[in-house]
């Protein structure tokens, strides 16, 4: 009996011990990791033509709702060729961190597709001379876009992480991993 | 040993009282601790000259006595002599009680079936069976408990199933510690390393009373074997060596008792793993190496009436996870699914990349135990680290884990094996544990921060007779949980206290109908606090694309199971065996479909946790014929019907009926060549027809066709002089058979793995 006794009472004690000895610290913080908020196309044409156009959905997977979404219209003049450049950021962070340059420092593992509906024609838009990663294979980060004749359509923009295929035209082609996923109104006038 | 005992029972003094010699007696021979009868024994009485023998219960009968006082003195091998003085008055049974002599003294200390003194349908795994597994993983090897399939990610992540449930549903007893470690969800696997064991014994249905909380589908004990009781030391080798993904095991294990402190022994043991990709029909499966490392170590100190153990173990892995299936949105997923082929093409390879675990599990136990005249004392106390570390896919590397989870647990229990009392044995005992959860700065939000502490008592009572037995059990239990749970845009931590209490109940009758017949029914009751990430879970799963929300509001589940198991056996050759279960679960959580959720990576799936009454009913069947004393066949079956009472629907995700056969012949061919073996065995699983009307809504593709797989093996014991070698070749998957099974994760994905061939030897070393 009086060895039980000892026996439970070291226990609790050491018990007690490890509890009290665990002094509150600071609560660490969780972080979304590598979140994307942003997709910002900036197009640029002739005759100083510029506008930026935003794809945001800023909650990330931290809670039961998208947060602030913000998807813009790309609105163009009809049949004319512009240059665009495709940004990432992360809005939620303060300051905000652009991505992109990471993404650029990493070109042999991503891809940008674009990819219209309707393919041509009126309220299309057609890509063509993308910007090439180090081993001369499409990365998109800069493209050449044309607009088609005035109508409405949409433009699905996907920055691809790690593509199987970086020549491929389609999502299911590229394969990898989705890190961003963008569907733009277009409106051509 | 039993075969060993002779009983001599000798009256010393014959004071005759020759009005009364019509006195009938019933003497009982027990072991002291646990009350086992001891047989068969010789009891010789010299004034009458009368010898005879005990039975199995122990008991001898003695007729036309007179009234008078008996010494009665009883010796055994193995036992210490004991004289008992009865006075004999009248008809009465006396129970005579006789202590194992110390040099045997583990038989005694390590009878862990006593301390589960629970009646609840069990089968084991004992070391034969786990030795001829050796190198598998714990749920793989529970695969041949009929009853048990596995939950898995691929050949490397598998938990065990029983009777349908997992995870936080079953309860796993490593070395009589709850482990806790699976707390954090369905894709992880149990941190034990099944070569500590000497037995594995699963319970089936709910046994919440013995083994408290989450004890609802059932309980999966580890044992260790009993350390060594002679002066002397021995050890083990086992090398295994598997074909599929080029992995070897080697595992060892030394002990020694001391004899100059003969109550002094001690024990060390070890195991190594390594493994590099796996191979399904065609394809090497990209990233799914394995590494694993293990230590453990006993000390014990056994007296007759007190002694004392402190066990300490390490376990520690590192996995990949197949890249492919590391999904960025529903598209992906889809992708992944629609592919002929793994979308991520490999060779083979040893070394590990994104996204890959590496996990730690440690165990200190200290425990003790004292003999009373109010019976045996036991307490345990138990200290684990569980510590976590997920590497996810990056963008860019920084070398560092996106997961950090490191989850604290003590655990104290305390009971006391009661000597009869009416009649009754019994045990009585308390539990208590606390744990805490924590993550690191910058770390993936995957469960929150949370303390939680729980406590627990408990009465189980057993009354034996000839042929039946009855035992009840009654518990109450009491939970809390602190959370610190980050919310809104700043992520700010706001805090939420849960308290949960409950009663348990249960209550067996068992019956021995004959030599060759016996049945019993349990009627068992658990219940289970909602988990952390059921009720705060707010992320996406990769694996499934889909974001899964937890619900603050669940209520405890509580479940009631009513199993009964006969036994039969036809003749002396066929032995039929089944088992019935109907388990209702109220308040059963599991996740239902919601809305749509707009994220950077376009539309997901969203799954909200959520509770209805669930009603699983199955049969586990076993018949065992030897055919002739070398043929032996064993057949299996195994099914299950889950209910979604509420919505008079099917359950997501539950096992598939299930056939296994198996034949083997066994000869000894020469003294040299004993045991030798050869078997052939084969498993059916059924597609899994019965899911939700919604099913398309919820999960894609349909459950798997159904697959016949065969393997083979062959094993004999080689002995040598004084050594002996076990070496045995087993082939799983032997054709080669391309399928997917419904419990797997991977299913989505990649094919189950291809052809296996393992190779094992085994050396036991300074063994008697």
């Amino acid at each position: 009996m009086k060895k039980i006794a000892l026996v439970s009472a070291v226990s609790i004690l050491a018990i007690s011990m490890t509890m009290t000895s665990c002094k509150k610290k600071e609560d660490p913080k969780p972080d979304e990791q590598e979140l994307i908020t942003t997709l910002k196309l900036s197009v640029s044409g002739s005759g100083g033509f510029a506008k930026t156009f935003t794809y945001k959905v800023e909650n990330g997977f931290g809670g039961t709702t998208s947060g602030t979404v913000q998807i813009d219209t790309i609105k163009l003049p009809a049949t004319q060729t512009y240059s665009m450049t495709a940004e990432v950021l992360n809005e939620k962070a303060s300051p905000v961190v652009n991505i992109t340059d990471e993404v650029i420092a990493e070109k042999d593992e991503h891809l940008l597709l674009y990819i219209s509906t309707p393919s041509s024609g009126a309220g299309s838009l057609t890509f063509s001379n993308g910007s090439k990663d180090s081993k001369n294979l499409p990365f998109n980060q800069t493209i050449t876009v044309a607009s088609g004749a005035a109508g409405s359509g949409k433009l699905q923009v996907n920055l691809i992480h790690a593509p199987s295929d970086k020549t491929a035209t389609t999502t299911t082609g590229a394969g990898g991993e989705t890190d961003v996923e963008a569907i733009f109104p277009v409106l051509i006038q | 040993m039993r075969s060993m005992l002779c009983v001599l029972a000798c009256l010393w003094s014959w004071n005759a009282d020759a009005q009364s010699c019509s006195i009938s007696i019933k003497l009982s021979v027990v072991e002291t601790h646990n009350f086992e009868p001891v047989y068969p024994a010789l009891v010789h009485i010299d004034p009458i000259d009368t010898s005879l023998e005990t039975d199995e219960t122990g008991t001898v009968q003695l007729r036309k006595l007179c009234a008078g006082t008996y010494v009665v003195r009883v010796v055994a091998a193995g036992y210490t002599p004991q004289v008992d003085t009865l006075r004999i008055t009248g008809d009465k049974t006396y129970r005579i009680k006789v202590s194992l002599a110390e040099h045997e003294l583990s038989e005694v200390s390590i009878k862990d079936e006593r301390r589960h003194t629970i009646r609840q349908v069990r089968e084991q795994m004992d070391e034969a069976a786990l030795k001829a597994a050796s190198g598998k993983g714990l749920a793989d090897m529970l695969q041949a408990v009929n009853g048990v399939s596995v939950l898995s990610n691929g050949a490397t992540i598998a938990k065990p199933v029983i009777h349908g449930m997992h995870s936080n549903r079953i309860v796993m007893v490593n070395n009589g510690i709850k482990q806790e470690d699976q707390q954090w969800g369905g894709e992880h696997a149990p941190n034990i390393d099944p070569a500590i064991a000497g037995k594995i014994t699963v319970v089936k249905g709910a046994a919440g009373v013995r083994y408290g909380t989450d004890a609802i589908g059932g309980v999966v004990l580890v044992e260790p074997s009993p350390l060594r009781n002679k002066a002397g030391w021995d050890g083990s080798v086992d090398l295994s060596a598997f074909s599929n993904n080029r992995m070897g095991v080697v595992s060892g294990m030394v002990q020694h008792n001391f004899k100059s402190v003969p109550a002094l022994a001690f024990r060390v043991q070890g195991s190594y793993k390594q493994g590099g990709n796996y191979r399904i029909p065609g394809h090497w499966v990209a990233n799914t190496g394995v590494t694993e490392a293990d230590l453990s170590s006993t000390v014990a100190y056994r007296k007759l009436h007190y002694g004392g153990e402190v066990y300490y173990s390490h376990f520690s892995t590192d996995l990949g996870v197949y890249r492919g299936s590391h999904t960025g949105n529903q598209a992906d997923l889809e992708n992944a699914i629609n592919s002929p082929v793994p979308l991520v093409e490999s060779g083979f390879t040893y070394s590990l990349d994104r996204p890959r675990q590496h996990v730690t599990h440690d165990l200190a136990k200290a425990s003790a135990y004292a003999d009373t005249r109010m019976g045996m004392w036991h307490v345990d106390y138990g200290f684990q680290r569980n510590f976590r570390q997920e590497y996810d896919v990056l963008r860019k590397e920084n070398g560092k884990a996106q997961l950090n989870l490191t989850l604290n647990t003590h655990t104290l229990n305390a009971h006391l094996d009661h000597k009869p009392l009416l009649g009754l044995e019994g045990q009585l005992g308390i539990d208590g544990t606390y744990q805490t959860n924590y993550f690191r700065d910058g770390d993936r939000l995957f469960i929150p921060l949370y303390d939680a502490a729980g406590a627990g008592s408990y009465l189980i009572e057993r009354l034996k007779r000839d042929k039946w037995d009855i035992e009840a059990g009654l518990r109450y239990d009491y939970k809390w949980y602190g959370v610190k749970n980050p919310e809104g845009n700043d992520q700010h931590l706001v805090y939420y206290s849960f308290n949960y209490s409950n009663a348990s109940g249960t209550v067996g009758f068992h019956k021995q109908k004959s030599d060759r017949f016996d049945w019993q029914l349990i009627l068992g009751n658990a219940w289970r606090a909602p988990q952390a990430s059921e009720l705060f879970s707010a992320g996406l799963h990769h694996g499934a694309a889909r974001v899964e929300l937890g619900n603050k509001f669940l209520r405890p589940e509580r479940a009631y199971s009513l199993n009964g198991e006969a036994k039969y056996a036809a003749g002396k050759s066929v032995l039929f065996d089944l088992s019935l279960y109907s388990q209702l679960i109220n308040d059963f959580i599991y996740l239902q479909p919601g809305a749509n959720l707009l994220t950077i990576r376009g539309y997901f799936k969203t799954f909200n946790y959520t509770q209805t009454n669930a009603w699983l009913n199955g049969a586990d069947f076993a018949a065992t014929a030897n055919i002739t004393e070398r043929l032996t066949t064993t057949l299996k079956a195994s099914i299950l019907r889950a209910l979604d009472r509420s919505k008079n629907d099917w359950l997501i995700l539950m096992p598939a009926d299930r056939l296994n056969g198996e034949v083997r012949y066994t000869v000894s061919l020469s003294p040299t060549v004993k045991d030798f073996y050869v078997e052939a065995n084969a498993r059916y699983v059924f597609r899994q027809t019965r899911i939700p009307e919604n099913f398309d809504q919820i999960d894609y593709p349909r459950p798997p066709a159904d697959y016949f797989i065969a393997g083979a093996g062959t094993g004999c014991i080689i002995k040598t002089g004084k050594q002996t070698f076990r070496v045995s070749a087993t082939v799983t998957n032997l054709f080669n058979v391309k399928y997917r099974d419904y419990l797997d994760v991977f299913r989505y994905f990649i094919d189950q793995p291809g052809t296996n061939v393992v190779l094992r030897i085994g050396v036991p070393i300074n063994q008697s």
